[in-house]
């Protein structure tokens, strides 16, 4: 998955706990477990939900990086 | 022009193996069509059978309150380990929760496998017990069925207790609606990609157990027309509304 998240960094400087960052975001807790590990890449809605969450643009929080292998021909 | 000739390279290079898995299959299903009808004519599939019959005369009365009382012991254990971990999460370790939420989905997966073994059960009693036995096994049918219920109500109302947005109760008819409906985008992704293992793994199962019935009526002389019946209905029914979900889902809004 191309896409890393420093949403865990974030949720530290917020001083929340993955259930009330959820709770916030609208969502649930697991979702944002497994935003964290990098198991799920959210919406642009939830993305950008997170960001004004967390104060920051959603490329602070997110970035896409793309593989060795993309792009060949 | 170039996703043509795509489609017919990777055409090409798949037919060779589709054709000899279908030259395999029909090898097997022959020597196994043939073992199965000289099965039915000797007396083995009496022996069987008769084996098989007993088996079942001897269970029947026991077989539902015996693995129900084994499920709910294995059910209370997860339930309560689960709600330990609960109660005592300190709000940061966040992993606490996560194994937390695995016991309660094995407990779930409990209660469901069971219930369903009690549906097979009971038309076991019902077929091999006495009408006493009979009569008795409804009974157990019927307790067996509640407990599950309510177990997985407890389990429902814990994980609501842990996820304060999910909505629902199991005794309500709208349930699997509501909870959906309560689910975000991760766990509705989750859901589909669960119903799209099970779509397939019930799609291979049904040809599977087609044959095997015939084979089953090849060997014990027994009619294949009820169970066949039954699986085609099935495998009909899961392909029907999944094609229709898919047109109705890919039209316009």
């Amino acid at each position: 998955m191309p896409l890393y998240n420093r949403l865990k960094e974030y949720r530290a400087r917020l001083g929340v706990n993955q259930q009330e960052m959820g709770r916030l975001a609208g969502v649930s807790r697991q979702t944002i477990s497994q935003i964290e590990r990098g198991d799920y890449s959210p919406s642009v809605t939830l993305a950008l939900k997170i960001a004004k969450i967390c104060n920051v643009s959603v490329e602070d929080i997110f970035t896409y990086q793309e593989d060795e292998n993309d792009g060949e021909i | 022009m170039m996703e043509k000739s795509n489609a017919k390279s990777d055409n090409r290079k798949a037919l060779p193996k589709y054709l000899l898995i279908l030259f395999v299959a029909a090898i097997f299903g022959g020597v196994i069509g043939f073992l199965s009808g000289w099965m039915g004519h000797a007396s083995l599939s009496e022996t069987v059978e008769a084996a098989i019959t007993g088996f079942l005369t001897a269970i029947a009365p026991w077989a539902i309150p015996v693995t129900s009382l084994v499920s709910l012991g294995l059910i209370l254990w997860l339930y309560r380990s689960a709600k330990a971990l609960f109660t005592g999460w300190d709000g940061e370790d966040d992993a606490v929760m996560d194994r937390a939420d695995q016991k309660l989905n094995w407990a779930l997966l409990l209660t469901t496998s069971q219930m369903i073994l009690d549906m097979f059960f009971f038309a076991v009693a019902e077929t091999y017990s006495g009408p006493a036995g009979g009569l008795i096994s409804v009974l157990f049918f019927v307790v067996s069925v509640f407990s599950l219920v309510f177990a997985q109500q407890k389990i429902v109302d814990l994980t609501r207790r842990m996820n304060p947005e999910k909505q629902g109760s199991v005794y309500d008819v709208h349930f699997k609606k509501k909870w959906f409906e309560s689910c975000d985008e991760a766990e509705r992704r989750q859901i589909g990609q669960a119903a799209y293992k099970a779509f397939n793994v019930a799609n291979a199962a049904c040809p599977i157990l087609w044959m095997v019935l015939i084979i089953v009526s090849f060997a014990f002389n027994r009619g294949i027309l009820l169970p066949a019946f039954s699986v085609c209905l099935i495998w009909l029914l899961l392909n029907v509304t999944y094609c229709l979900e898919c047109i109705r889902l890919g039209r316009r809004k």
